[in-house]
């Protein structure tokens, strides 16, 4: 099965829980923002506990379907608390 | 222009953001100072850090920015957000918009800053004697 390489940010409480600001990631072929966001709450218990968190795929917001590619640079993206 | 949406790490000045949006043809210009509070739920905050996740965060101030100068006539839309460690008091952000008249001004300034907390990536941590905690993180 081929897999896709992509580029994991983490921000905020989300640095904290991975212990890890950016990696790369390999993920199967065909692999979602859903894919991810199941595998993040599978790795990282931390996850699990947060109000929610959103991802972002090349700096915009993505909704659950979108397909990541090779190279995308994927941040998560905890709740926001600016201002 | 690029000047008008802005992350610093120095202290903000409320004067600077106003002259950016500043023009001969706008007789208003409303500003909203955000600045860090002594304390949270009856907890002593020391401080506070906010993180952002900088070309995203410019880019979704630039989304608010434009939204606001096309639904409410504005002539100019200035967002700057401080990154960093701030102590108490300190300014977290300002914006500033303008307008020929001023009656636009104050609910395009309200959705600019409400927006702001919903939709830019920018985090904060505030600091306690006792501890530290990332705000809104937890249910």
């Amino acid at each position: 099965m081929e897999k896709v390489k992509i580029r994991l940010l983490f921000f905020g409480i989300t640095h904290d829980i991975t212990n890890c600001r950016e990696r790369e990631e390999e993920l199967s072929d065909g692999a979602t923002v859903a894919t991810l966001r199941d595998e993040l709450m599978e790795t990282y218990p931390g996850f699990r506990e947060l109000r929610s968190f959103a991802v972002a795929v090349n700096e915009e917001y993505a909704a659950e379907d979108v397909e990541l590619k090779e190279r995308d640079v994927v941040a998560i993206i905890p709740p926001v608390s600016g201002g | 222009m690029d000047d008008l949406i802005k992350l610093d790490n120095l202290p903000l000045r409320v004067e600077q953001v106003c002259d950016l949006v500043s023009a001969p043809e706008n007789g208003a210009i409303t500003t909203f100072t955000g600045t860090v509070r002594s304390s949270t739920g009856g907890r002593s905050v020391s401080g506070l850090d906010f993180e952002a996740y900088a070309p995203m965060a410019i880019s979704e101030m630039k989304k608010i920015a434009d939204y606001a100068r096309e639904k409410w006539n504005l002539s100019a839309v200035a967002i700057h957000h401080r990154t960093g460690k701030l102590n108490i008091g300190e300014i977290a952000v300002i914006i500033a918009v303008a307008a020929p008249h001023r009656a636009s001004t104050f609910e395009a300034c309200q959705y600019c800053i409400d927006r702001l907390k919903e939709t830019v990536p920018i985090w904060k941590k505030e600091y306690f004697s006792d501890g530290e905690v990332w705000v809104s993180a937890h249910p």
